[in-house]
This record gives structure tokens, sequence and C-alpha cells, in this order.
């Protein structure tokens, strides 16, 4: 009995070695289908974390609170903001869910050293800013309390600008020129890169929020406040607090509209989340279509290689072959070239979604789940379409088969 | 024509008359009936024969006649529409599918007029393909199959491809697929007929060899009665049904018929 196995296994490897071009054939269908549903997947969801993770590099558990002009606001300039630095101070002390919190306000200026000047993005807050956002100072230092409260003409200056203003050289206590001001470079930022929106964060100038609101822009209060949630976890709970806090301190009635808006990189996150998750819906049709197409060229190469072996079959049988030994012997054949195609693919599929999320950067996500769907499926394929024509044949009157051309 | 079917079962016609001989084939009123559509195709009308074991038989007639039908009956590769085939004592019609492969594969051996060989298995493999259906464990089978390709003489092609080899060679190869597991009964289809008359007469003198040495029953079908004159016993069949059952002009009997003469005989009328 198992002797029989081992025997239509021997044959099997055999017939395949001897074909070995229609073999070859055979396993290109499995090994496209498997590797391209492998590389599509991975490299999606690789693309997906790496998204995913870039929103999360923004800031820990970041939320941004910005006035909203409303006319309704009274005890303020139209056009001024709603929100406040005593807002941010109330928040961080009161809000349990919130770690901490400043006042934020950004502006443009056009900006120069000794020797360059650029237009660069400007933002004005506390020393708690780098910490929210989770940034870093490379070399220097970070904005003191000291240098918010008594309005120091000092700043922090991103990579990219430092290129922009001083090329090669060290701009650590150099001066700079921001708008009509001039400022002393204390420290310089971190590489952050390129953010979600595709706008570059080291292209940036960050100065104490006071002269920035009174020299700079020549308004009261800032437009907007940046806090982070003592966890991942407490983002949605911290957004709550805020707004009752916010309204309670704007004095706002029941029917009254907020005068802010909250806003969570949870839901930035959520909605790339969802705009992948779509994404890597669509590879997967797409893979399934190369699956179909490559389980289409092993069905029509075993069903042509089946049928053109009735002849064989035929003398098998006419010299004793039973039913059962004919039928194994093609499911050892399907099932190897199968399992060997399917093989060769998951092999290929790695190496191929490795390069090809290097060259886009990032790294592959592999899913085993995926890897196995995609083995099974065309093995399934490759074993049923060797089998069926095989069983087909095996039950043909032998002299029937051995009248076949 | 096809509606004289009142014609009663021929008499049994056994040229050999000794009741002590134990019969390998036992044919009673044997039909095949082609069922293709509209007409039935009557190609074999109640034949009743008799070979007893050690035979060497030939079943001539014209292309039409029912003798390849006959011989795929004969070699349980298809079975009778009615009546009874007993090979070896064993009745065949009752016989499952894997049971008539078994059948096949251990109690008989065929040769082809066209080898039917597999061709991208070596001589070897071939010959040892019988032993592999029959469980023959590896090392023995590989013994056997070398045995049986020296006995035809081919034991320095083992390694080579049917189509590395001339017609004679791959029959003689065929022929020793045909005995490794010896086989009560040697069916030979026109084992000749691709064949040029020197390869031919090697051929016809190897299945004589067996006959005479190793008292093997042969039955040869053949439309060549210089074919059929090696053998003992000729039946020709003619529309189904057997028109002569006779020894061979060596043993005695009258002159083997021309068939072909026949086949043409009839298309005049």
């Amino acid at each position: 009995m198992f002797a029989l196995w081992i025997e239509c296994f021997k044959m099997g490897l055999r017939e395949l070695w001897r074909h070995r071009l229609r073999s070859f054939l055979t396993m290109i269908g499995m090994i496209m289908g498997v590797s391209v549903v492998i590389i599509c997947v991975s490299v999606v969801q690789g693309v997906k974390d790496s998204l995913i993770s870039d929103i999360r590099k923004a800031g820990k558990n970041m939320m941004f609170v910005f006035s909203k002009d409303t006319k309704k606001v009274s005890g303020r300039a139209i056009g001024g903001s709603s929100l406040s630095r005593a807002d941010a101070e109330v928040i961080e002390r009161e809000c349990e869910a919130i770690a901490l919190a400043a006042g934020m306000q950004a502006g443009r200026f056009p900006v120069a050293s000794d020797t360059d000047s650029s237009n660069v993005p400007v933002t004005g807050s506390t020393h708690k800013y780098l910490t929210i956002r989770n940034w870093g100072v490379a070399e220097g230092t970070n904005l003191l309390p000291f240098d918010i409260v008594t309005s120091r003409r000092v700043c922090l200056i991103g990579q990219t600008t430092v290129r922009k203003l001083f090329g090669d050289e060290n701009p650590i206590n150099r001066m700079v020129r921001i708008g009509q001001l001039s400022f002393k470079v204390v420290g310089v930022l971190e590489p952050k890169g390129v953010n979600p929106l595709g706008m570059d964060e080291d292209d940036a100038i960050i100065v104490p929020l006071p002269i920035m609101l009174r020299d700079l822009m020549g308004i009261q209060e800032p437009r907007g406040l940046i806090c982070s949630a003592t966890s991942d976890h407490d983002v949605h709970r911290a957004v709550g607090e805020i707004k009752d806090l916010l309204r309670q301190r704007h004095k706002l009635g029941e029917t009254d509209e907020d005068d802010f808006k909250v806003t969570t990189l949870k839901e930035k996150e959520d909605q790339a989340r969802e705009v992948s998750n779509q994404m890597t819906l669509l590879m997967f049709f797409l893979a399934l279509v190369s699956l179909m197409v490559g389980g289409v060229g092993i069905m029509n190469i075993m069903l042509v290689a089946v049928t053109e072996r009735t002849r064989e079959i035929g003398i098998r049988m006419a010299i004793g072959a039973s039913t059962k030994m004919v039928n194994r012997q093609f499911l050892v054949e399907a099932a190897v070239i199968s399992s060997a195609g399917g093989s060769v693919g998951i092999v290929l599929g790695v190496l191929g979604s490795a390069y090809i999320a290097n060259q886009i950067g990032v790294v592959p996500l592999m899913s085993p789940t995926i890897v196995l769907i995609a083995f099974t499926f065309s093995a399934g394929v490759g074993v049923l379409f060797g089998l069926l024509p095989a069983r087909r044949a095996a039950a043909l009157n032998p002299i029937e088969a051995l009248r076949h051309d | 024509m096809a509606h004289t079917l009142e014609t009663r079962p021929t008499e049994v016609m056994s040229t050999l008359d000794d009741p002590n001989v134990r019969m390998m084939v036992e044919l009673r009123d044997l039909h095949k009936i082609y069922e293709s559509g509209e007409n039935a195709v009557h190609a074999l009308r109640g034949l009743n024969v008799d070979v007893p074991e050690g035979q060497y038989i030939a079943i001539m007639g014209a292309s039409g006649s029912g003798k390849s039908t006959l011989l795929n009956i004969l070699g349980a590769l298809d079975v009778p529409t009615q009546g009874s085939y007993h090979l070896a004592s064993q009745l065949t019609s009752k016989l499952s599918r894997d049971e008539l492969a078994a059948l096949r594969n251990k109690y008989i051996g065929f040769i082809f007029q066209n080898f039917n060989l597999l061709a991208r298995s070596t001589a070897l493999e071939n010959v040892e393909l019988p032993m592999v259906y029959a469980g023959v464990p590896t090392r023995k089978r590989h013994q056997s199959a070398l045995a049986a390709l020296e006995k035809v003489d081919l034991a320095d092609r083992a390694g080579h491809l049917p189509s590395q080899m001339s017609g004679g060679q791959q029959q003689r190869v065929a022929i020793a697929r045909s005995l490794v597991n010896n086989p009560r009964v040697l069916l030979a289809d026109e084992p000749t007929g691709n064949l040029d008359t020197h390869t031919s007469s090697e051929i016809m003198k190897i299945l004589h060899e067996l006959h005479e040495i190793e008292k093997l029953t042969i039955i040869l079908v053949t439309h060549d009665p210089g074919v059929a004159s090696f053998t003992e016993r000729v039946i020709v069949l003619r529309d189904g049904q057997i028109i002569a059952d006779q020894p061979t002009p060596n043993r005695g009997g009258p002159d083997i018929p021309d068939v072909r003469a026949l086949s043409i005989a009839d298309s005049g009328t």
C-alpha cells in the first residue's frame, strides 16, 4: 500500500523531469500568481504601516485646538483669536488626560542671515512645543522657560532652513533676521523629514511665543493651542475634557456653537488607515486577478498535458494499472508541481516585495495568511486540473485511451 | 445484412480434440454490439472458441471482420455485450474494472502492432512497468527486467529510449515487457505489421521459441497468411462469425485462406 504510493511518487517525479519544459511552463502560472499576491499585499501593508508611523512621528498623542472665527464672540476684537495663553495653562492644569499644552502661532516671514535670505514658516510657542511634537534638538539647546517669560530674541532652526541660510556653516550663536527683528540661533532641530501632507517639516524656525505675537504679528493671543494626551488611549477623553473646559471658560451657552475646533492625529491616522485599507483591498483584488490568470494558465497546461497523455494512460492500463494507480500518479505529479511552483512563488514574492518596498522606502509587511491563501489557491487549482482530466482518462475504456492520438 | 440475426451459434470446432487438455480460453456465444446512435454495429455474432493451454493460434480476418474486437475482449480490455469469456477458468464478465486491470497485469501479456511503449521511459523502465503495478519490490523488478531484456537480446539497450531504437528492437522490448509477469496468455496484435520482412521473421522466431520452449499460450491476430503459417491453428473471421477453424498446413491442415482476397470478394457483392 505504502510502497505503491512511493512508486507513484517516483513515477510522478520522473515524468515531471522528463517533461521539464512543460513542468516549467505550468510552474510559471503558479509562480506569477503567488508572488504577485505576496508582493502586492505586503508592499501595500508596508506603505500603510509607514504612513501611520509617519503620522505618529509628527507628535506624541498630539492634538490641536484652533480658534474659529465666530462673530458671536463677545468681548473680543472681531478677527482676534478666541483662544488664549491662559487657556493653554488651564488645560494643562485641569484636564486629567492632558500631559502638556502650549499656545502656538504660525506665520511666514522673510528670514535673512548675513549671506542668504529665504521665506520661512515661523512658529511661536513655548519650550513644551518640541516635547509635544516629539521633536529633538540636534545641536545647541531647546528654548528655556526663561526665554519665553522674558521674551528673549532666540530661535530654533530646522535643518533645511540651516542649509538655506548658512550653507554648511554652524549656525549656533549666529544671528538671523526675522521680519524686522534679529534673533540669536540657540539650537538646531533634528531632521523630521516630509510630513504626510508633503511639506518639509525641516524648513522651520521656532521662536518664543510672546515675541511672535507681540513683535512679529502684532496680535494679542495665539490662534492655536497644541496639546498632548497622557497616552494613546486618552486622546478621545482629552478632546472631551478640552471641549468642556473651553466652553466653560469662553462662557458659551447651551445653544452656542464651539468657538474653537479640536483636531487630533488620531483622526488623521484613522483616515490614513482607512485609505490604505481600501488600497490593500484594491491591491488584493488585483492580485487575485493575477492569481486567476495564473490559475487559468495552470489549468490550460494541465488539461493539454493530460489529454496529450491519454495514450500513455491507455498503455499503463493495458499492462495492468488500476484506475487508482493512474489517478495517484497524476495526483502526485500535480501536487509536486503545484507545491514546487507555489514555493518558488513564495520565495520570489518575498524577495520581490523586499526589493520593491526598498525602492519606495518602506518595510514590507508579510502576512502569513495571504501567503497561505495564495499558495493554497494556486496549488489547489494545479492539483484539481491535473487530477480531473486524468480521472476522466483513467475512466475511459483502455482501448479508447490506447487509440487516442 | 445486419438483420439476419437468426444464425444459430456456430458449433464448437476445436482442432485439438483431446478432452483432457485444460482450456486456457473458453468463449461461449460471444456477442459484441457497438451502439452508436441509430445504427448498432454487430461486431461479433456468437463466437464459440476453446483454446487449450499451450496452443499457438492465429486469428485471421479482413479489416472489419471483428478480429480486433475479439482480441480486445480476449485481452480483457473490453467486455462482451453478451455471452461468456473464461480466461484460465475465470469468468471475466463478472470482474470489476480494477480486477480486470489485475487480470491483464498478471495473466495477459500484450504485444501491439505499434509497440505502445512509453515514449519517455527507457527500455528497462518500460519492461519494469508491469511489475510496478504488480507490486514487485524495486530490486527484484530491476533484476527481472534485465533478465527479460537479456532474453530478447537487448540487455545492452536497457538505458535507451524507444526513439533511440529500431522498430524491431522496440518490439522486442515490448515482448520483454509482456513476459515479465509470467502471463498465462500472450496476445499479439499484428506484431509484425510495422516491421520489414527480416525483422518480422526475427520477431516470429522469438514467438515460436516462446511457444516451443516455454509452452506459452499465444494468440496472434494477423491478416498475413505467411505469419499465420507459423502457428498451429487458424481461426478465420468474417462479419463477426467464424468461417473457418482449422489446423495450419504444418499440422496437416488445409491451406490458409487469403483473407485479403476475401475482403475484395466482399466488396464485390
